[in-house]
Order: C-alpha cells, then structure tokens, then sequence
C-alpha cells in the first residue's frame, strides 16, 4: 500500500491522453483518408470494354427471300438451263458458287434443287416450292426437328413470346445453318469474367 | 485516491484549438462523399408498402439522381405481374456452344457494373466424362467455342420456387412476386449478404463499390425493381428481365444466344414453348436434391 512516490509529479499522465498525441493521431487519420491508398487497390485492373460484335442479335448467316448466291443478284435460271444433266454432281461448283456441299448424303445440286425450273427447290414427296419456302425443304427430311421448331423448342425466336403484345420474329433454318454445309462451325468466345487478382486466377 | 491534474489556462486552449482542427482534418474527405442520402431516402418505405403515390416520387427522385449522374433522361417502369403468367426459363444444353453472349447480353441489358464487372450468368465448362459442376471452369478463354470433350452451362438465379435466399434475408428486402421471380428491393437491402451466401447456385452478387456504367452504354429502358443502377452496398441478381418480360417481350439473354439454346415463357400457358419442352423433353433442374424447386431448366433433346 504504497501512495504516489512525492518525488513524481502531480501532472503526470499516460502519454496517449495528451491532446497533442490525439491530435497527431486525428492528423494521420485525415490524412490517410485524404491520400485514400486503398482506393485504387480494387479498380487496378483495367477492364476493356466489352466488343459490341458479342451483342449482336442479328442471325449468322444474312439470306434474303430471293436467296441468291451470286453478288449481282442475277435468278439461278439467268444461267443455267433446263437441259443439263441432272445426274452431273456439279464438280465445278466451288469455281462459282463457293459452296461447299458437305450435306451427308446428299451430294447431288438436284437432291434439292429442281432440275426443271431452276428458281424452285424440290421436296420428298415429289413436289416443288419457292425458294422464300425454304424451310420446308428442310422439314421434308428432318420432321423431328422441324416439329421442334414450330413449337419454339428449337431454333432462334425474337421479339415478343407474347404474341398477342407484339410481334415475334423466328429464324429461318438457313438463317443459322448452310443449307449446302448445315452443321454449325465455331464462334469465339466473348472474354470471361476478369480476374481482379492472381489469387482469383483458377489452378 | 484521487490524483489532481492540474493544467494551465494556455494548455486547455492549445489542446482544445488542436483536437478541434485534428478533428476537422479527419472528416474533411467527407466533402467528396458522394450520393450522400438525403431525407427522403432515410424515410424511403418497403417497396411492397408504397402507395401509389410513394411510387411515383420514388421514380421522379430516382431519375433525377440518375439525370445528375449520367447527363441523360431515362424512363422506370414498375410493370406489375400479369395475372395467369408464372415465368419459366428452358436452357438446351446440347445446343449451348459457351460463347458468352448471353453474360454480356445481360450486362448491356441491365446496367451491370463494367468496372469492377458484374456479371449475373456464369458459364461453366464441364467435362463431359466427368458431369461435376464442382471442378468445372468459368475462366476458360479458348480461341474457339465449343471444346468437344467439354459441354457449357450458364449458371444464373434459378427463380426457386422455394428460395433459401428469401428465408434468411432480416428485412424481407427479398421476395417472391406472383409470376414466380425473386425481386430485390434496392432500398431496403441492408447489404447483410446472407442471401448471397444461402444461394446454392452463387447467382447473388454483392455491389462492393459503386455501379460503373459508361454513359453512352447505360440501358435508360429502367425498371424499378430490375436493372435501374444500383447503390453501392446492396445484393443484385437476375430477375429475368422483369421490365422486358412483364410486356411480353424476351429477356436478353435469350435474343442474344446464336444457338437458340434458351427458350423463355408462361409455364402456365399449354401452348407456350417452355411448356412444350416440359412435356415433350428430358429436362433437368440444377442440385435438384436441395429441394429449392428451381423455375429454370435445362434440357437435352
């Protein structure tokens, strides 16, 4: 039980009670806010802008309803004639058209097109159709699929899936697939979520 | 005992006048607070509890901090549930090649964060001799989409029809609407992320900083409880494109896909394409064993 020694002084105090300290510690304070050292920490990373070409909403292949192929929009019939061989497998295709014809079996023009009049296509059962009705060539082998596509499971829909609020726009088969090479070739990927830091870096 | 401190006149000035500027320093990087909520803000009510009224000063006093922010009129719309319409989102995993137009879709659609990035659908890669989503990849920056040993699942908010994110949020800031979305309310979110972390399917995501949309990119096509920006500090998530959808028009996502992999619709309506799929598709649903009844499927044909 021992009081303060007399020798020490009465106004001794634990240095971090002077105002001074406090004040030089408020000083700090305000000034690391101010300076704000964390603040670029997290937006280091630079994100580039994302390339509008990966939003794009029109379909990949543009076809209109003539469905030329040839770049001065001249019908197939300008050039070619009734009376050519319809069991000549068109070997010089490449050379006019530049198609490629990679359609399983059907390695023949005249599997789908007609060989009489030559601005219509033919279906299975024997019959013609415009080209504008191109989908039905289509259905005419794959009835699976086209079933699918009139009930919406397959194929692209915009617009509205209320019709009765507005308009919905369908794809037609050959809006995606190449009728002469029909299976869907590759796309690059739009970049992925950026990786802020390397310890977000996956292993 | 009581030990007597005993300070001169000139000290209490000095230590006083020092605390007094030390104090002002500390706070002075307060004047470059931003968006600092005003009165209105403070008494803004739940959204459910809003009159008509409320609603309408909420949306003006919105638009007038969104017209100081961005220099650009824009429109927000609360388009309400259509009676007869429960949403439904079919995903075709067989058709989805991974390309990513559907994340970024989504981002120009909703005025998601650009930097830092937001992003409400993650795309895995999962290889195919493996069908774990566990050690799947969503980093993958391959030259071309698809990889023939792996297939891709986008992972976005499943719309449960039993959420764990709505059970656990404190303020019922989180909710179902009657066409079956799960709907934030910006404003009363307290930003506790509970939900985030109840979510199986990590499809909440939390605003860490402040929304960073350039300008000539912001979406003014608003909704209020969908893609208006959002205020630092609150959780955000796919809400399928509630002021699109609720007008009958398709989400984003969906217009984007080159594939035609994701069909959207009324599940209630038999004509509809979703319900279609249901019937007449093998579908799945994501962690089905965790019985959160999720409102998107994915399917194979």
């Amino acid at each position: 039980m021992t009081s303060a020694p007399a020798t020490e002084s009465p106004r001794s105090r634990p240095w971090w009670g002077s105002p001074a300290a406090l004040s030089v510690a408020l000083v700090l304070l305000g000034l690391a806010m101010w300076l704000d050292p964390w603040r670029g920490f997290a937006l280091e990373a630079n994100i580039p802008p994302v390339d509008p070409s990966f939003i794009d909403k029109h379909p990949r292949r543009t076809v209109g309803d003539a469905m030329v192929t040839r770049d001065d929009s001249s019908a197939c019939s300008d050039c070619h004639e009734e009376d050519e061989d319809p069991t000549d497998p068109g070997t010089k295709f490449e050379e006019t058209h530049e198609i490629q014809l990679k359609h399983g079996m059907n390695d023949h023009c005249f599997n789908c097109h007609d060989p009489k009049k030559r601005d219509l296509l033919l279906i299975r059962n024997g019959g013609t159709i415009e080209f504008k009705d191109v989908n039905l060539v289509c259905a005419s082998c794959h009835g699976n699929t086209y079933r699918d596509y009139e009930h919406g499971a397959h194929g692209r829909r915009q617009g509205y899936y209320d019709q009765s609020k507005g308009t919905q726009t369908a794809a037609r088969c050959i809006e995606c697939h190449d009728p002469h090479n029909p299976k869907i070739s590759g796309l690059k990927p739009a970049p992925g979520p950026h990786l802020l830091h390397e310890s977000r870096i996956p292993e | 005992m009581s030990e007597q401190i005993q300070l001169s006149r000139r000290e209490v000035m000095l230590g006083g006048a020092s605390l007094v500027a030390a104090t002002a320093a500390a706070l002075s990087p307060l004047r470059f607070a931003q968006d600092v909520p005003d009165l209105d803000d403070f008494l803004q009510r739940h959204y459910k509890e809003l009159s008509a009224d409320e609603k309408t000063r909420l949306i003006a006093r919105l638009k007038r901090k969104l017209k100081r922010k961005y220099k650009k009129d824009v429109e927000i719309k609360d388009p309400q549930p259509i009676p007869g319409v429960e949403f439904a989102y079919m995903l075709n995993l067989q058709k989805c090649i991974g390309c990513r137009r559907c994340v970024h879709a989504c981002a120009n659609e909703n005025n998601l964060s650009r930097n830092p990035e937001m992003q409400y659908i993650r795309v895995l890669k999962v290889k195919k001799d493996r069908l774990s989503v566990e050690d799947a990849d969503s980093h993958y920056e391959d030259e071309m989409v698809p990889d023939p040993d792996h297939f891709y699942m986008p992972v976005s908010c499943q719309q449960c029809r039993n959420p764990p994110c709505v059970k656990v949020c404190p303020v019922e800031a989180t909710w179902q609407e009657k066409d079956g979305v799960v709907a934030i309310d910006y404003n009363w979110c307290i930003g506790c992320r509970y939900c985030e972390a109840a979510c199986p399917y990590g499809a909440r995501h939390f605003n860490w900083q402040e929304v960073t949309v350039p300008e000539p990119l912001l979406n003014p096509d608003m909704g209020l409880l969908t893609n208006r920006p959002r205020p630092q500090g609150v959780v955000e998530k796919c809400h399928f494109c509630l002021h699109r959808t609720r007008e009958g028009k398709y989400p984003a996502c969906l217009e984007v896909c080159p594939v035609g992999a994701r069909k959207f619709g009324n599940i209630l309506d038999p004509e509809s394409e979703v319900s279609y799929i249901l019937k007449h598709k093998r579908i799945f649903v994501l962690k089905e064993e965790l019985n959160t009844q999720p409102r998107f499927y994915y399917f194979f044909d």
